[in-house]
């Protein structure tokens, strides 16, 4: 009996030693080309913040991908983002219809590597999307803080169906949001 | 007086048994505090190949590229100097290498980004990292904000990743946290890499 007592630490720091050898060498990072790790320069926990930071708020569909850049070694992507819905639009800087475009950091470099920010993901062709928007110049927008300024839209929409279409925050750990795009867009509204 | 003859003072539990509990006991107390405290820095799963696993000291080269902003490449000398003279394992040194720092004149909705080219063998390693500040976004920012984002992106350049509730200059969200050199736990977050 004493024999299996004494057996008994081993085995216990063998447990532990390999538990913790499995934690430090843990990674949160999919295997990709190239990661990016940003600290962005805002953060909102709520629609009014992003209302009030943002130049525009619209529902829509990336349409395609329009142009790949890279300088100082940052690729960027731009796609082409048809409005379907305006939330929000202070300076009146689009319209229903019109198409806009969206710039983000990531995509393809010139030496074929492919970059995309871990917490905030390329868009991709087709997808629907309700985005608190920056002008960075005319017609072109950025997303404000990243991750927390984009929300998904579930399920297929169009501009018949939205109203009713719920959303949901990309980033669920800061915005708390749940509900449709109407539901939305009177939080929007309000002062 | 023989030890065998010695009378225990009864108790709800044996000796024994008390012994054995501990035994069990105390590798799992162990266990359950010291993965409290690591679960403070995060790994990216990859560091410079080629330095030591530990002790003092890993000399890692940064590259200084193009800095259109003087102001961005006196505060990444900074930072540079703050990991340097901080208990972390490493020295950084201005020279050339495959990790490089540079600033944009873009409008970006980041203070600074980290592009890294990972080698995922079986250590995992970095081939290249390009630091990038937005000089937009820095000129929004005081002094000590700017140093922090650059002693950040540094940190994620050496293979540390985002940590959350201020507990160092890694902080995940937007937040500054008035850190003016690493904190403890970006300092170990280091020092289980080199």
């Amino acid at each position: 009996m004493l024999k299996h007592i004494r057996a008994l630490p081993i085995a216990a720091v063998a447990v532990a030693a390999t538990f913790l050898a499995g934690c430090s060498t843990s990674s949160s990072h999919p295997k990709k080309d190239v990661q990016v790790d940003a600290k962005w320069a805002q953060s909102f926990t709520n629609i009014h913040d992003l209302t009030a930071h943002s130049d525009i708020a619209v529902a829509g569909s990336f349409a395609k991908v329009t142009n790949h850049t890279y300088i100082s070694n940052v690729p960027s992507t731009d796609f082409s983002f048809t409005v379907m819905r305006i939330l929000s639009d202070k300076k009146h800087l689009t319209s229903v219809g019109s198409a806009i475009t969206i710039d983000q950091t990531g995509g393809d470099t010139p030496d074929g590597y492919h970059a995309e920010v871990g917490d905030d993901p390329l868009f991709t062709v087709g997808e629907n999307a309700v985005l608190f928007l920056h002008q960075v110049s005319p017609g072109k927008f950025q997303v404000i803080g990243g991750p927390n300024g984009r929300f998904k839209v579930n399920g297929a929409a169009n501009a018949a169906s939205l109203a009713s279409t719920t959303v949901t925050p990309f980033n669920v750990e800061t915005v708390k949001f749940t509900g449709t795009i109407d539901q939305l867009a009177a939080e929007v509204a309000k002062p | 007086m023989s030890r065998s003859s010695t009378k225990q003072p009864r108790t709800w539990i044996s000796r024994r048994w008390r012994r054995l509990l501990i035994l069990v006991l105390a590798p799992v107390f162990a266990l359950l505090t010291t993965t409290g405290q690591a679960s403070g820095y995060a790994l990216e799963g990859l560091r410079w190949h080629g330095t030591p696993t530990s002790g003092c000291c890993a000399y890692i080269h940064v590259q200084f590229n193009t800095f259109s902003s003087s102001n961005d490449r006196s505060v990444m000398t900074d930072a540079m100097n703050a990991w340097t003279g901080s208990p972390a394992n490493v020295i950084l040194q201005a020279l050339p290498g495959n990790l490089t720092v540079e600033d944009t004149t873009a409008t970006e909705p980041w203070v600074g980004a980290t592009f890294s080219n990972p080698n995922w063998g079986s250590t995992g390693s970095f081939v290249w990292v390009h630091v990038v500040m937005s000089i937009p976004s820095m000129n929004a920012l005081g002094y000590s904000a700017q140093k922090e984002a650059s002693m950040h992106e540094l940190g994620h350049a050496m293979g540390i990743d985002h940590t959350y509730g201020c507990i160092g200059v890694m902080e995940g969200t937007a937040t500054f946290c008035g850190y003016s050199s690493p904190s403890s736990d970006d300092v170990a977050g280091i020092n289980a890499l080199y």
